[in-house]
């Protein structure tokens, strides 16, 4: 919150005279590193591993994918599950199922190398109702609505959530995240403020049930992703990962929870 | 490093007992105040002057001076620029008192005399690393939006650095922006910017004096590490009543002040409002014309003499920024400050100085919403006692010493919801510190050609209960926690430093000066961003948070020229400073109650080289200041334990200021600055994940920002005097040749192919012109 605001402010104030331009700057390539991304969710045949290299900032191709890997996602209890390789770079478990309240550990080998990483996968919590908020809009933007998602937060635990959010089956760019540090066990009213609707789009709406490290990881990635400004900003720095070791990237198990509303 | 503390301190004491002991003879002591006659002002710095013994001394902060010596039948000669000589013949054959006023040049002379010092004040005092800013100075030097500032003036001075454009914030020798103690009347204030440092909260107008300490800091300063910065208010006019002004393109001020009776007391008070936020109203959009956003402050001081012998003081500052979102949220921040002071003359040598303080900083965060509420507050106060003395043993040797107690409250947050707000009341415990401290200092004159100025200043820092202290894993799990009682003393840090300054004169106009200074800070200001911000939290030394140390060494030579109408200096500096606090990767630390497992602890340090060529006189003057710098940091948990560059890291800093007296009416001047851009930290690759493109970071601060530089051009116009008014225009272009500084650069996703990545420039200000009108009477 502290940091949107200080945006706010700031633009309020300087946007009377900020300027923005294009400009051209050196920048290095660092050795291709590492980068994992694995997600397993309570719904039927979500495992999924993507793995690739980092590539140069201003290289305009896709980040080399890597093959060949073995990798396997193991439920504590339950039995390993073998991911396969289906397109180059991204692995998956044909058939698997997974359930709330387990810890996963994923194991990726490559050439000879070994990476792990665990995560637990908390209880899905329902979304109560999606809520189309309509605003009429100024000179600089037309009528707009946004959405708010009411859920109530369990209780007396620990929850971490993130919104995940699509407009017309497109992922939004905007990270949605709360902890119930402030709203134990109450009605959760969270506005989704960002990804603007017009009338006849389709918005689905994600409640993802996460834990602590997943929490972190996309807390610490939504401050580099998008536009990462230098001057009011904190120092940008690679996202907190739960993976070791040395790699980019995070393994998550999450419960999913789903709603669906049509803008009117 | 210990021992070596030990045996510094032991040195010292011996020295001082040993020098105090030298000056047992007959003497009889002159002493007095020196004042302006016009406004019965206290001059500080004034110079008197034994003639026949070639001896003198200067007044104090109160305008006070006390010269101890040989009885006898001299002349005495009393200077501060600006200002006539005044010459008395004294039959000194016993103690007596000599109080003097001094006139004021006239006007156009008086302009040109910049600086408020002695003409070789640089060359013989003993102190280093040191700048006296009069406020006639700051007045001529063209600033953004035509808004006289002393902390943009300080900048252009050398070893002291912008925190970025047009920003209030400084940094002094590589210490950070929270290491300078800025001072206010005495009373410290927590957070000197207005609107995110595009201002400072100090309103020139009730503004007499300005002193930044980078080096060689004297024991009677201490709790931060890099700087001091006093201010001291004007104490209005003793003998008339009168009123001056300004009117602005961004905001007003007016001061009024005058004699509660004559030539005894007098009261001064000042206002000033912007109204920046008027310009949104002229947007016809409604997401920008229905917010608010300005700020306020009022200066207020009153003075009594009660006798000659004791003077009360009383200063306050009140300022506010205030900030409402349409009709969402509301949010103010301000600091307010109180000071009461009692000064007393036991003896015509013994000076005390007595202060009560009172500091806060607070910020309210509301959400406006009918009928239902939404407070968060957070707020640090300050209830300050300090005795100071001043002893005058003979001219050339005064001896200092005092005591200081600080009472400090933290509130870090506090949320107050009605029941229908979807959130719960959250109080963060309150935090209670006492900081303490005992200090002497001795200045000595060892001959003709040496003179030594050594102290030694003991703190400590006691953190009081009521308290919870957590205890945490490697990766900032709690492990433990144990509860205190009220009162009870849940941790205590002893801090010993010892500061020594020695000045070997050359000849006659110059004089290599040496000084060494230990500085601990017990307050840390939590803070990732360059801009200041209202939430910017200040968090106390604990168990987990150990108290920072500084040691630094610096070394200069200083020379006048031309009959002291130039004054040049050279100084060096090593500084290293230790327990330096930042972030953990991810930190949270709003309402966090366990704030301490988000912060990591390094080391820092810094070393460079400063010039100085000054002009102080003459139609034309100014001043040309570099710097050559670097410093670094050393975290084990950033950068992978290497160290990296500072963001204050700029190995060049230039800044020439040129002022030009045409005639009586006509002032131009301008100033250019350069330096090195900040230490930045740019991605050195590009992946994607989540279906984002994420940038690869390697190294921190690892790329520069472009240089920076930029030229301001200022005029000063002043009207026809007539007979009780005076008033003139100030015109002044910022940016005169329009260089688009970068304020940030931000690597994006092209918005047709997000697969091509661009660095985007944000810069704030292309050329700026304002005028305003200012007036006296």
């Amino acid at each position: 919150m502290s940091l949107r605001l200080k945006t706010i402010i700031f633009l309020l104030f300087s946007g009377l005279w900020a300027c923005e331009e294009v400009i051209d700057i050196d920048l290095n390539t660092a050795d291709p590193a590492l980068v994992i991304e694995g997600i397993i969710t309570d719904e039927a045949e979500s495992a999924i591993v993507r793995i690739s290299r980092t590539t140069g900032f201003f290289n305009p191709s896709d980040p080399p994918a890597v093959a060949g890997a073995n990798v396997t996602i193991s439920p504590q209890p339950g039995s390993i599950l073998l991911l396969q390789e289906v397109i180059p770079g991204v692995y998956i478990a044909p058939g698997s199922t997974a359930q709330t309240g387990k810890n996963y550990s994923l194991e990726v080998e490559i050439d000879g190398e070994r990476y792990t990483g665990s995560s637990y996968m908390p209880e899905k919590i329902a979304i109560d109702s999606l809520v189309p908020e309509y605003y009429p809009g100024g000179r600089f933007s037309g009528p707009v609505t946004f959405v708010r998602c009411f859920f109530t937060d369990p209780a007396g635990e620990k929850n971490y959530y993130r919104i995940r959010m699509y407009k017309n089956n497109m992922q939004s760019a905007f990270y949605y995240l709360l902890d119930d540090r402030f709203s134990d066990g109450l009605p959760v009213n969270f506005f989704l403020f960002g990804e603007a609707f017009q009338p006849g789009d389709t918005a689905v709406v994600e409640l993802l049930s996460i834990d602590f490290a997943s929490f972190d990881y996309f807390s610490t990635l939504s401050e580099v992703v998008g536009t990462t400004q230098q001057g009011f900003g904190s120092t940008p720095a690679n996202p907190n990962s739960n993976l070791s070791p040395g790699v980019l990237g995070y393994f998550s198990a999450m419960a999913v929870a789903r709603d669906t509303l049509i803008i009117q | 490093m210990q021992s070596v503390t030990r045996h510094i301190i032991l040195c010292i004491s011996a020295l001082a007992l040993s020098l105090t002991a030298m000056y047992a003879q007959t003497r009889a002591t002159l002493s007095g105040y020196i004042r302006d006659s016009g406004t019965g002002e206290e001059l500080i710095g004034a110079t008197v002057y034994i003639e026949e013994l070639r001896e003198g001394g200067i007044t104090n902060v109160y305008g006070f001076y006390s010269l101890s010596v040989v009885p006898g039948s001299y002349t005495v000669r009393i200077n501060y620029l600006g200002y006539r000589e005044q010459v008395f013949p004294v039959l000194l054959n016993q103690d007596r008192l000599l109080n003097a006023e001094l006139e004021p040049v006239d006007k156009s002379i008086a302009e040109v005399v910049i600086t408020a010092e002695a003409a070789d004040k640089n060359v013989r005092a003993s102190e280093m690393s040191i700048t006296r800013l009069d406020v006639k100075e700051i007045n001529n030097v063209p600033v953004i939006f035509g808004e006289l500032d002393v902390l943009k003036t300080i900048q252009l001075l050398p070893g002291v650095q912008s925190a970025g454009e047009g920003n209030s914030g400084f940094y002094v020798r590589g210490g950070d922006a929270s290491q300078n103690l800025i001072l206010l009347d005495e009373a410290p204030v927590y957070n000197a910017s207005h609107l995110l440092g595009f201002f400072s909260v100090f309103n020139s107008d009730a503004i007499k004096d300005v002193t930044i300490i980078k080096g060689g800091i004297p024991a009677e300063y201490g709790g931060r590490l890099s700087s001091v910065l006093d201010i001291k208010m004007k104490e209005g006019n003793m003998k008339n009543w009168g009123a001056s002004g300004g009117l602005g393109l961004i905001s007003s001020r007016l001061m009024v002040e005058g004699p509660l009776k004559k030539d005894r007391g007098s009261i001064m008070a000042t206002g000033r409002r912007t109204y920046a936020d008027l310009f949104l109203k002229l947007s016809s959009d409604s997401l920008l014309n229905s917010n608010v956003l300005y700020f306020y402050d009022i200066n207020l001081k009153a003075n009594y003499r009660l006798t000659e012998k004791d003077r009360i003081f009383f200063s306050g500052y009140f300022g506010r920024d205030i900030f409402k979102f349409r009709d969402f949220f509301g949010f103010d921040w301000g600091n307010t400050t109180a000071t009461l002071r009692w000064n007393h003359l036991f003896n015509n040598r013994l000076f005390l100085n007595s202060t009560l303080i009172y500091s806060k900083y607070n910020y309210v965060f509301k959400v406006l919403n009918e009928g239902s509420t939404f407070d968060l507050r957070s707020s640090i106060q300050d209830f300050n006692l300090k005795e100071d003395f001043q002893y005058f043993v003979s001219p050339g040797n005064t001896l200092r010493f005092g005591l200081k107690t600080n009472y400090h409250r933290f509130l870090p947050g506090e949320v107050t919801a009605s029941s229908d707000f979807p959130v719960s009341n959250i109080r963060l415990d309150e935090k209670y510190a006492l900081e303490s401290a005992a200090y002497f200092s001795h200045e000595l004159n060892l001959g003709e050609r040496i003179s030594l100025k050594y102290g030694l200043r003991f703190s400590t820092f006691t953190v009081l209960g009521p308290g919870k202290v957590y205890s945490f894993s490697e990766s900032g799990e709690v492990t433990d926690t144990v509860s205190y009682e009220k009162a009870s003393v849940i941790t205590n840090y002893p801090r010993l430093a010892p500061r020594i300054l020695v000045n070997v004169k050359t000849g006659e106009y110059g004089s290599v000066k040496t000084s060494y200074t230990h500085t601990h800070q017990f307050l840390h200001l939590l803070s990732n961003a360059t801009a200041s911000t209202p939430l910017d939290l200040w968090v106390p030394s604990s168990k987990t948070v150990k108290p920072q140390l500084a040691r630094q060494v610096a070394a200069g030579y200083f020379r006048n020229f031309s009959d002291n109408f130039y004054e040049a200096s050279m100084e060096v500096y090593y500084k290293h400073m230790d327990n330096q606090v930042d972030y953990r990767n991810g930190a949270d630390i709003f309402l966090n109650d366990q704030v301490e497992s988000q912060l990591v602890f390094g080391a820092g340090w810094s070393y460079g080289a400063e010039w100085l060529v000054r002009k102080n006189l003459g139609n034309i003057r100014g001043w040309f200041s570099y710097t050559l710098s670097r410093t670094d940091r050393s975290f084990e948990k950033i950068n992978k334990g290497k160290p990296y560059p500072a963001k204050q890291d700029r190995t060049h800093d230039l800044s020439l200021v040129g002022i030009y007296d045409l005639n009586e009416r006509w002032t131009f001047s301008a100033t250019w600055v350069f330096n090195t851009g900040d230490a930045v930290t740019f991605p050195s690759g590009k992946y994607i994940i989540d279906s984002q493109v994420v940038n690869y970071y390697t190294e921190r601060n690892g790329y520069r920002m472009p240089p920076y530089h930029r030229l301001d051009l200022g005029v000063v116009y002043q009207n026809k005097k007539r007979r009780n008014y005076e008033s003139g225009w100030n015109f002044s272009v910022y940016n005169a040749y329009a260089r688009k500084n970068a304020y940030s650069i931000s690597f994006q996703q092209d918005a047709e192919n997000p697969q091509i990545t661009k660095a985007v420039k944000l810069y704030l200000f292309s050329i700026i012109p304002s005028v305003s009108y200012h007036f006296k009477f």
